[in-house]
C-alpha cells in the first residue's frame, strides 16, 4: 500500500496570494527512494513540509485536496501521531541543533525525551542509532564543537531515532563538502535497504540519480515529470527546466546527437552506465 | 582601472584559539586571472581569501595587494580593490530595498551618485534582480538573497572579486547566470577568485586551480595539469568531474574536462580501436 | 567567558550543589556587614576551593577584569562624594578622600569580589545545559529549562555571528571607526543583519523542535540522571542553615 498518498493538492501559505503547490498528485510506495528536484522556488521545500506532516498543523495556510501519510489524513491526525511516522532533516545543520543539550547523545535523545520514553529504552535506541550513523565516538562531545558534516549526521540520527517510516531530506548536503555529503547519503542508503521510505530533495543529481528509484521534477508548483531517472532526463532533455542534469547524462545526450550513442539505448545516469555504454 | 597583483609571501596563520590554519604559503595571483580555490572543508580556503582584503592579517609573512601591504592598510581601504562576497547573505543584508542594499558598497567607496546609479543598475541586471529592485531583501527567497549579496559586491566594481562558495545551492539556471557573471567580469580584465566544491563548474570556468589541504598548497597550476596528476584529487578529498572520470575509465590518453573534448577524444578512441581490430 | 571543560572533581558535582554553595557565599557576604567576613570567605573558602578544583587562574582572571575596574571607580567616587563623609583620610590639593566613603567602597568591592568569584567557580565547572537539566530534575518545567540552556549555549554563537557580520560589512567599505557620525552610520548595517539572521535561525529552529516533539504535552523524561550523592544533599542543607543563621543574626542580634 502507498505510504504517501497526495491527491490533487493545492496549498497556499498564509498571507500569500499564489499557491506554492497546485494540482499535485504523488503516490509513494513503501521502501521507495524518491528524489525531488527542480529549479529554486519550484515548491520543493513546501512539498517536504507537506510530506513531513508540518502542513497544516505547524504552517497554517490553505490546503485543498487530500494528503495521507502512513494512512493518516494530515488534516485530522495529531502532531504526536505524525512525529512517530515521518522524520525530516533540513538544509542547515546548525539550525537543527536544539541548543538545549550538552552532549551529542542527549541531543539525539531530545525527541525521545519529549515523548516521555523511559530512560533504559532511550539509552539503547540512542546508542544503536549513533552506531548506525557512525558517530558513536562523538557521543560525549558537545554538538557545538562539531563540523557541519558531523552536525548533519547528528541531525540525521536525531530524526531516525524516532523510528520513522518515512524520512524526508530537504537538500541535506547543500552546505557540506563532497566527502561529508557522501557519508550522509551512504547512511540513508543503508537504512533504505532495510525498508525505510526516503524522499530526498537535491539539486546535484550527479549524486542523487545513482540512488534514486524514482525522480520527480517540480516546476512552478506542479509536478512536470515523474519516473525512472533515465526516462525523466530523456523527456526533459533540451528543455530549460532548471534541473541540474548529471554531467554523464548531458554527455550521453550530446553523444546521441552526434551519432556516438545509439538512439535506442537509454541515456546514462551514472558513471558506470556511461562507461559501459561507450565501451560497446 | 589598474588591476593589482596579489602577492602572498611565506604566510602562516594561527587562529587566536591556537589552531594553525595556514602553513607557509607563497603564491602570486596575476592581474586578470581566474583562480578556483579547492579543498576539503577546513583546508584553509576561507582563511586564505580573507587575507586578500585584510580581514585577516598573517601571523607570519606578508600579503601585498598591488602596493598595499595588508598589515599596514585598513580593510576599508582595501575594500575598493578587493570585493569579497561572503557565503551567507543573511550576514550582510540590512537595507529596506534590494536597490539600496546594492548601492551601499559603491557609496562607501565614494563614487558619485550618477556613477552609483549606473553601477547598481548593471549589477542588478547581471544578477537577475532587475525586477526585484524595490523589494525588501527578506521578502524574497534565500537563493535570491544570495544573488543580492553577490550584486552588492559586484556593484563596487573592484578590480579583484572574491566569491566564497558561490555554487552552493544553485540550480541549473543559477549556475548558468554565475558562469555568465564570471566571464563578463573577467572580460573586463578583473581578477576572479572563487572557493567552490563544484569541480565541474570550476574546471569549465576557471583556468588556475589552487588545491589546499590542511593549510598547505597541495597543487597550484592549470586545471589540465591538475587532472593529469593521478592522486591529487584523492589526496584532497575531491571528486573528479564525471566526464573526466568516464574518460579515465575508458583509458583516454589525455584527461578531458568538457563534453566536446570528451567526444573528440572518443572519436579518436573509436578509430584507434578499429585500427587495432583490423590489424 | 568560560568553557566548562570536562575533568576535575568540581565538574562532576551536581550543579545544584555548586549553585547552592555559590549563592550561600554571596548571601553571607551581603548579610554579614563586615568586609572582613567577606574577605575571610574569599581567602579561606573560595580561593582554596578553586585551587582544589584547578580553576584558580580563570577565576582570578574574571575577578581582575570585572571587579578591579569597578572597585577603582567606587573608591574614587565614594571616597570623594560619600554623603556622610566626616573623617578625611587623604588630601590631594583641593580634593578630599573621606574615610567613611573609602570604607563603604571597600565593602561593596569585596562583596562584588565574592559574587564574581563564586559564580565563576560555578560557570567554569558547569556546562549551562547541565545546570538547566539539574534544575529540571529538581522540578523546574522542562520548557523553562530548555530556554535557559539554549539561551546560554547560543550566546557564544551569536557573538561569532556578530564578528562575521562586522567582517562582511567592512569588506563592503563600511567604516566602523572615526567620527561620531561615521560610527552612528555604522549601527544599522551591523544591527539589522544580526536581528534578521537571528529571526531566520529562530524560525528554522522552531520547526526543528516541532519535529522532535518539543512541548508535545507529555511529561518529558531525561536522558541522563544527574547524580546526587547524599553528601551533596547534606552540603546543600548546610548552606541553607548557614544562610538562615546569618539572616537571624542580621535581624535580631
Amino acid at each position: 500500500m502507498a505510504i504517501i498518498e497526495i491527491e490533487n493538492l493545492t496549498y497556499t501559505y498564509p498571507v500569500e496570494n499564489f499557491p506554492a503547490l497546485h494540482g499535485v498528485n504523488l503516490r509513494v510506495e513503501e521502501g521507495e527512494w524518491v528524489v525531488v528536484s527542480g529549479e529554486n522556488e519550484a515548491g520543493k521545500s513546501t512539498l517536504c513540509c507537506i510530506i513531513a506532516g508540518l502542513i497544516p498543523s505547524v504552517y497554517r495556510g490553505k490546503l485543498e485536496g487530500t494528503v495521507r501519510l502512513c494512512s493518516l489524513d494530515v488534516c485530522q491526525a495529531s502532531r504526536k501521531d505524525l512525529i512517530h511516522r515521518v522524520g525530516m532533516v533540513m538544509q542547515n545543520p546548525f539550525h537543527q541543533i536544539s541548543g538545549g543539550r550538552f552532549t551529542v547523545a542527549e541531543e539525539v535523545a531530545f525527541g525521545l525525551e519529549n515523548l516521555g520514553v523511559p530512560r533504559p529504552e532511550m539509552h539503547w535506541r540512542v546508542n544503536d542509532m549513533l552506531a548506525q550513523v557512525g558517530i558513536a565516538h562523538l557521543a560525549r562531545c558537545s554538538p557545538f564543537s562539531l563540523s557541519g558534516g558531523q552536525q548533519q549526521l547528528v541531525a540525521l540520527a536525531a530524526a531516525l531515532v524516532m523510528h520513522p517510516e518515512v524520512l524526508v531530506l530537504d537538500e541535506p548536503t547543500s552546505q557540506l563538502d563532497p566527502q561529508a555529503s557522501q557519508k550522509v547519503l551512504a547512511v540513508v542508503q543503508d537504512l533504505q535497504k532495510q525498508g525505510l521510505t526516503v524522499v530526498l530533495v537535491e539539486h546535484r543529481l550527479e549524486w542523487a540519480a545513482e540512488f534514486a528509484s524514482r525522480l520527480v521534477i517540480l516546476e512552478k508548483g506542479t509536478i512536470c515529470a515523474d519516473g525512472l531517472p533515465a526516462q525523466v532526463f530523456a523527456g526533459l532533455a533540451g528543455r530549460a527546466s532548471g534541473v541540474h542534469f548529471p554531467a554523464v547524462t548531458l554527455l550521453g545526450f550530446q553523444a546521441r546527437r552526434e551519432g556516438l550513442w545509439p538512439a535506442g539505448r537509454p541515456l546514462p545516469v551514472t558513471i558506470e552506465q556511461a562507461v559501459r555504454g561507450f565501451r560497446r | 582601472m589598474s588591476v593589482p597583483s596579489i602577492w602572498v609571501n611565506g604566510v602562516s596563520y594561527r587562529y587566536p584559539g591556537g589552531a594553525r590554519a595556514l602553513k607557509d604559503i607563497t603564491l602570486t595571483i596575476e592581474p586578470g586571472s581566474r583562480v578556483a580555490i579547492l579543498g576539503h572543508n577546513g583546508a584553509g580556503k576561507t582563511t586564505l581569501v580573507r587575507h586578500f582584503n585584510g580581514l585577516l592579517t598573517p601571523t607570519q609573512g606578508e600579503v601585498w595587494v598591488g602596493d598595499f601591504n595588508t598589515r599596514r592598510s585598513a580593510v576599508e581601504e582595501l575594500s575598493g580593490r578587493v570585493g569579497y562576497v561572503f557565503q551567507n547573505p543573511d550576514d550582510q543584508l540590512f537595507a529596506k530595498t534590494i536597490q539600496e542594499e546594492v548601492a551601499f558598497g559603491p557609496r562607501n567607496l565614494g563614487y558619485d551618485s550618477s556613477q552609483v546609479k549606473v553601477l547598481v543598475q548593471s549589477a542588478l541586471e547581471l544578477c537577475g534582480l532587475g525586477a526585484l529592485a524595490d523589494r525588501h531583501p527578506y521578502d524574497i527567497p534565500w537563493t535570491k538573497r544570495r544573488w543580492a549579496a553577490i550584486a552588492s559586491v559586484v556593484a563596487m566594481d573592484t578590480p579583484v572579486l572574491v566569491l566564497d562558495e558561490p555554487t552552493a545551492g544553485q540550480d541549473a539556471r543559477g549556475l548558468e547566470r554565475l558562469r555568465h557573471l564570471i566571464l563578463q567580469q573577467s572580460a573586463q580584465g578583473k581578477t576572479i577568485i572563487a572557493i567552490s566544491h563544484h569541480l565541474t563548474f570550476c574546471a569549465e570556468n576557471f583556468i588556475r586551480a589552487l588545491v589546499l589541504r590542511a593549510g598547505e598548497v597541495l597543487f597550484d597550476g592549470d586545471f589540465l595539469t591538475a587532472f593529469c596528476q593521478d592522486n591529487l584529487f584523492n589526496e584532497a578529498d575531491l571528486q573528479l568531474p564525471q566526464v573526466t572520470q568516464v574518460g579515465l575509465k575508458l583509458g583516454f590518453k589525455q584527461p578531458v574536462l568538457t563534453i566536446p573534448e570528451f567526444l573528440a577524444a572518443y572519436r579518436q578512441y573509436l578509430s584507434d580501436r578499429t585500427v587495432i581490430s583490423e590489424e | 567567558m568560560f568553557d566548562a571543560a570536562p575533568g576535575g572533581w568540581l565538574y562532576h558535582l551536581n550543579p545544584l550543589t555548586k549553585l547552592s554553595v555559590s549563592l550561600a557565599f554571596i548571601l553571607l557576604a551581603f548579610l554579614l556587614p563586615s568586609p572582613l567576613v567577606s574577605l575571610g570567605l574569599f581567602c579561606l573558602a573560595i580561593l582554596p576551593l578553586s585551587l582544589w578544583g584547578g580553576i584558580t587562574l580563570p577565576m582570578l582572571n574574571a575577578c581582575l577584569r570585572l571587579v578591579a575596574p569597578a572597585a577603582g571607580v567606587l573608591l574614587v567616587v565614594q571616597g570623594l562624594f560619600y554623603p556622610g563623609g566626616q573623617t578625611a583620610a587623604l588630601r590631594a590639593g583641593p580634593l578630599v578622600f573621606w574615610q567613611e566613603g573609602l570604607a563603604y567602597a571597600g565593602l561593596i568591592s569585596v562583596r562584588l569580589l565574592i559574587m564574581v568569584s563564586a559564580f565563576s567557580i560555578l560557570l567554569a565547572t558547569t556546562p549551562p545545559a547541565k545546570l538547566a537539566m539539574a534544575l529540571q530534575q529538581a522540578g523546574l518545567p522542562a520548557t523553562f529549562a530548555y530556554v535557559l540552556a539554549a539561551a546560554l549555549q547560543l550566546l557564544p554563537e551569536a557573538r561569532q555571528r556578530a564578528l562575521v557580520i562586522l567582517k562582511a560589512q567592512r569588506a563592503r567599505g563600511l567604516r566602523v571607526s572615526g567620527s561620531l557620525l561615521a560610527r552612528a552610520r555604522a549601527v544599522l548595517p551591523l544591527v539589522v543583519p544580526m536581528i534578521s539572521s537571528t529571526l531566520v535561525m529562530a524560525e528554522e529552529r522552531a520547526v526543528a523542535l516541532e519535529l522532535r516533539a518539543f512541548r508535545s504535552g507529555v511529561k518529558p523524561t531525561t536522558y541522563y540522571e544527574i547524580e546526587d550523592a547524599g553528601v551533596e544533599r547534606t552540603v546543600r542543607w548546610l548552606c541553607g542553615l548557614l544562610v538562615l543563621a546569618a539572616g537571624i543574626y542580621r535581624l535580631w542580634l
